[in-house]
């Protein structure tokens, strides 16, 4: 029987599974009973292999990994297998028509099933299958969000320490791949507020350019917060409630807010829809921004960006247009 | 003064500017003056230091709104210059040290002193500018079809060739080939929802979700997309966007607070999730998935995986698709 790591004991469980704990699964809000039961009968039990506790690494993704959930959070599951493995599986889940998709594994219960493991008042568990080898890429390629995700995941089930060792191959970023991410959130940060916005607007289908630039400005700047301390950024649903926890964020961050708001009219909605675009467009690009610029430039020149870069600045655009520090957008 | 380059900035119209140059183009409906496109160019482009043969080595093209008719009178005069890459490493290096430009790895100028608007007329409010950038990297963009610098170079007017340089990349392009157009459009319509779904804050996502099917109604027609700042204007043009651009508007004056201000923003913006469909959409959301369900198939992809829609989304998150959100 593979060891479950869910408790810091062997823990003998309704199932005999022994549970060791590498990730305790307190503050997740998940009763470890359910959670075992959902894992036998609905994972454990998938076609395509007879060896699931062998092959499959079973992690919790998802705000319920990062104690930010509510009640009804979803319960997210990723079980992580070896490629040969995951073709079987999903080959053989797709002709019994457990699932549907024809080129990926996502499996959910059926409605009236789901209240069986978690209750009614607990959100619905989804399990995705996924290939080892996709986590490796995704390490290999510094993929910022997958990196957060699965830096915070916590680990269920792991035989022979498979994902673990992905998981810890990650060691912070190379100094000049870390430059090149800061350059590029920058630089979209900026595209987006200066290329993007819709300076001399008249016509109010500008309005999805206008909304969208600043939005985007601000998304952006947050995921700079995180990169120029050297840290993956999770993705935008996190973005917003875990920023904080970075300096510049800590910071700035409520202008940010205040930038958003403006946006979707929850702050000043007695000001037309181009006045609070035009007062959010000030507040994130004004000159006289109360040092936040500066303080972005002090960050990127201790990280190790180049003087001169930082100096010239907005003048570097088209190292992003042109795609050579990143996906152009 | 003597030029050896080809302008061809038309496509029978040759003319003989002041300045000798031979001018081929359709340099109508920029609303540019063709003279004072002249005079910028000799003094500001083909004086620019680190080479000597300048209408040799760069081709010169109008981007922007102005290449597409859709300026103002105070939009911008968006010049490129193209040029192969020992060419750019010289003039690059020599304007750095000469102090005519700020960034040490790429090239953007902008017209110095008090009297920049002696080109283009008062109405001008920002300094014309130009950016200078390797043919290689045109070349590359194109390769991997890069899909908005795909819509700028093939919409971009040219002024000057030589050689075709320019010219012969852009012909290239013919179409996306299947595979690479099926993967495009996969991506872009598991995105939209995605970002309608899960973007956060959703005001984010939902403007981000009506991006993405715009950019999904060009991609089901084989065309590359325009940038944002363009996008929805120019969606209409496509079958779905001339249906379903209206629909989208809404979404957008339901987050931004133009449409129904009398509700609170939270009140809004729930209206708009569902009046897009990211949940228990009305008629015109199911309408709208219906006829981009159609778009994909006709345009070649797997009607099991269009069916499956939503389901497929870790193809998007585990990055096969593309770029993961």
């Amino acid at each position: 029987m593979t060891e479950w790591l869910m408790a810091d004991e062997p823990v003998p469980s309704g199932y005999g599974l022994r549970i060791t704990h590498y990730e305790s699964m307190k503050n997740t809000g998940i009763d470890r009973a359910a959670l075992e039961r959902y894992i036998e009968e609905q994972i454990y039990t998938l076609p395509g292999t007879d060896r699931h506790r062998e092959e499959f690494s079973i992690v919790l993704t998802g705000s319920r990994a990062i104690g930010l959930h509510t009640d009804d959070s979803d319960v997210d599951l990723d079980v992580l297998c070896p490629r040969e493995v995951f073709d079987s599986i999903q080959r053989a889940s797709l002709e019994k028509g457990l699932i549907k998709t024809p080129d990926s594994f996502f499996g959910s219960l059926k409605e009236d099933l789901w209240p069986k493991y978690c209750g009614r008042s607990l959100g619905w568990p989804y399990h995705s299958v996924l290939a080892l080898e996709d986590i490796e890429r995704q390490f290999d390629e510094y993929d910022d969000v997958a990196l957060w995700i699965w830096t915070h995941a916590r680990i269920i089930a792991d035989p022979g320490g498979q994902f673990m060792r992905i998981k810890e191959s990650f060691r912070g970023y190379p100094r000049d791949l870390l430059i090149r991410k800061i350059k590029y959130r920058w630089l979209r940060a900026w595209y987006w507020a200066i290329e993007v916005y819709p300076h001399h607007h008249g016509d109010d289908r500008a309005l999805l350019p206008a909304g969208s630039a600043i939005l985007m400005t601000v998304n952006e700047l947050l995921r700079f917060f995180y990169l120029i301390e050297g840290k993956p950024f999770p993705n935008d649903k996190r973005l917003v409630a875990l920023v904080g926890e970075t300096k510049l964020g800590k910071e700035f961050q409520p202008a940010l807010q205040e930038a958003v708001d403006l946006v979707v009219g929850k702050a000043e909605p007695e000001l037309t829809p181009w006045e609070r675009l035009d007062k959010a467009f000030n507040l994130v690009a004004c000159e006289e921004d109360g040092g936040f610029y500066q303080a972005c430039a002090n960050a990127m020149l201790a990280a190790g960006v180049e003087p001169k870069w930082v100096e010239a600045d907005f003048d570097n655009i088209h190292e992003l247009l042109t795609g050579s520090l990143g996906r152009a957008p | 003064m003597m030029v050896n380059g080809l302008w061809q900035m038309g496509q029978t119209d040759f003319a003989v500017t002041h300045y000798g140059l031979r001018i081929v183009a359709p340099i109508e409906n920029t609303g540019i003056d063709r003279d004072a496109l002249d005079r910028y160019i000799e003094e500001q482009i083909y004086t620019l230091p680190g080479t000597d043969r300048h209408r040799e080595e760069f081709s010169i093209v109008l981007t922007g709104s102005r290449a597409i008719g859709w300026h103002g009178c105070g939009s911008d005069v968006d010049l490129d210059i193209l040029c192969p890459r020992p060419v750019y490493q010289s003039v690059h290096q020599a304007c750095f040290e000469a102090g005519i430009i700020n960034s040490p790895t790429a090239f953007w100028y902008s017209v110095k002193g008090d009297d920049w608007q002696r080109y283009f007329g008062p109405k001008q409010v920002i300094r014309p500018h130009f950016s200078l950038i390797p043919l290689d990297v045109i070349q590359r963009q194109f390769t991997e079809y890069d899909d908005v610098a795909l819509w700028i170079w093939t919409t971009a007017q040219i002024v000057a060739d030589p050689s075709r340089q320019f010219q012969a990349i852009r012909e290239t392009f013919q179409g996306y080939p299947r595979d690479v157009l099926i993967r495009k459009i996969k991506y872009r319509w598991l995105l939209a929802w995605y970002m309608g779904i899960e973007g956060c804050p959703r005001g984010t996502g939902l403007l981000a979700a009506v991006s993405e099917l715009l950019k999904l109604f060009f991609l089901v027609e084989g065309k590359p997309y325009p940038y944002p700042k363009s996008l929805i204007r120019l969606a209409p043009e496509t079958e779905l966007g001339k249906e379903f651009c209206p629909m989208l508007e809404r979404v957008v004056d339901l987050v931004i607070g133009k449409a129904e201000p009398q509700l609170t923003p939270e009140e809004r913006i729930s209206l708009a999730y569902h009046y897009l469909g990211c949940e228990d959409g009305g008629e015109e959301s199911q309408r709208l998935e219906e006829l981009c369900a159609r778009a994909m198939i006709e345009a070649g992809v797997d009607p099991n995986w269009v069916k499956a829609d939503y389901g497929n989304l870790d193809e998007l998150l585990s990055g096969s698709l593309g770029p993961p959100p």
